[in-house]
């Protein structure tokens, strides 16, 4: 009887290691959303990006690093992404990315419910608090692995990070949509 | 005073009486679709910038409009992903290059378009669609009218034949039209 419940404190403290996950970069993107004057919605998205992920189901701890080159945003409109990337917004040539570190995270149940953070974009670092809207885990067929991500969002006031420009079109709040997909390392 | 007041208020009811047309901004009108991805995350991509015009008559409550949709320019950000879709089982985009949406039923909310009922065709197969507006508003842009919105609505795949990684990348496939138009 001990043996056993000494077997499974082991066990309990196997599962309590955090667990190292790989960025799928092919199922992670960062989206932006911004009212334009009112009236229709643009997406931004950022295509090329790196990270990693961590997460400690048992301990209920986590952490995530994605850092995103903010040249390759991408609305759709080339004309617009040129006027993003430079000085009046992003200005890329001084600050190349953004970087948000999420190091607070909480669980319901077994699932990651919010992750709380820091963003650092154009030189200035803000808190922000990811909220779940998906979360699973399952088994890939291609990677035959554990595979686990979500779906996240946050609102954002872009004239905290200096991005205040132009106010009469595009109002100060945006949302971020946060595509993320990793593989058990 | 009187004779004035009335007839401005008949000449601007006659003016704003009248259908006025409106062409698509290509830099404002585009097709996002989302995906549930193992039930887990959600993939989306873009299509266009999308051709059209529409009409509206906000006195009369009603409304026309037509959407050509080039599947080619689909764009997840992914070129591999993107260069898949167009394949024959998927967009089939050689076979198929355009898409359409057409609606001659509109449903207001005051003067705002609040639903469009119509037909969507997409690798020659046509279904009811209602896209429902999220937001709408029109302002005016020196003597020409800017109006836009987001438009949001749902389809099944699996319904015009496109059935890989079905279940497990999801069937129902949500559709959000981020448009603006402006008057001729």
């Amino acid at each position: 009887m001990r043996r056993a419940l000494a077997l499974l404190l082991v066990a309990a403290a196997a599962q309590a290691e955090p667990v190292g996950y790989a960025l799928d970069l092919t199922h992670t993107f960062v989206t932006v959303e911004v009212v334009h004057g009112g009236l229709s919605t643009t997406r931004l998205r950022f295509d090329r990006k790196q990270g990693t992920l961590e997460v400690d189901r048992a301990a209920g701890t986590g952490r995530v690093e994605v850092t995103l080159e903010m040249a390759s945003v991408k609305s759709g409109v080339e004309a617009f992404d040129r006027q993003l990337q430079g000085p009046d917004f992003f200005d890329v040539a001084a600050h190349p990315t953004a970087r948000f570190v999420g190091d607070r995270f909480s669980f319901a149940g077994n699932r990651v419910a919010e992750v709380a953070g820091t963003l650092t974009l154009k030189g200035r670092s803000e808190a922000v608090v990811l909220k779940a809207t998906n979360f699973d885990c399952y088994t890939s067929p291609l990677f035959k692995r554990e595979v686990c991500g979500g779906d996240f969002t946050a609102t954002v006031a872009r004239s905290r990070f200096g991005l205040g420009g132009l106010p009469a079109l595009a109002p100060d709040e945006v949302r971020l949509l946060v595509q993320v997909e990793g593989v058990r390392l | 005073m009187k004779r004035a007041a009335w007839l401005l208020a008949f000449a601007c009811g006659t003016v704003a009486a009248e259908p006025r047309v409106f062409r698509l901004d290509p830099a404002h009108t585009f097709v996002h679709f989302e995906v549930l991805h193992f039930g887990t995350s959600t993939l989306r991509g873009r299509i266009g910038p999308v051709d059209g015009a529409v009409t509206l008559d906000t006195a009369a409550k009603r409304g026309e409009l037509g959407l050509r949709i080039r599947t080619a320019t689909v764009d997840t950000g992914l070129r591999v992903l993107d260069s898949r879709l167009r394949e024959p089982d998927l967009l089939a985009v050689e076979a198929y290059p355009e898409a359409y949406f057409v609606s001659r039923s509109f449903r207001f909310d005051g003067d705002a378009v609040a639903e469009v009922r119509g037909e969507f065709t997409l690798r020659n197969v046509s279904v009811p669609l209602s896209l429902k507006a999220l937001r709408f508003a029109c302002r005016d842009e020196g003597a020409r009218r800017r109006c836009g919105g987001d438009f949001e609505g749902f389809v099944d795949r699996g319904d015009f034949g496109m059935s890989f990684g079905l279940p497990l990348i999801a069937n129902r496939t949500r559709l959000l039209v981020t448009v603006e138009a402006l008057s001729d």
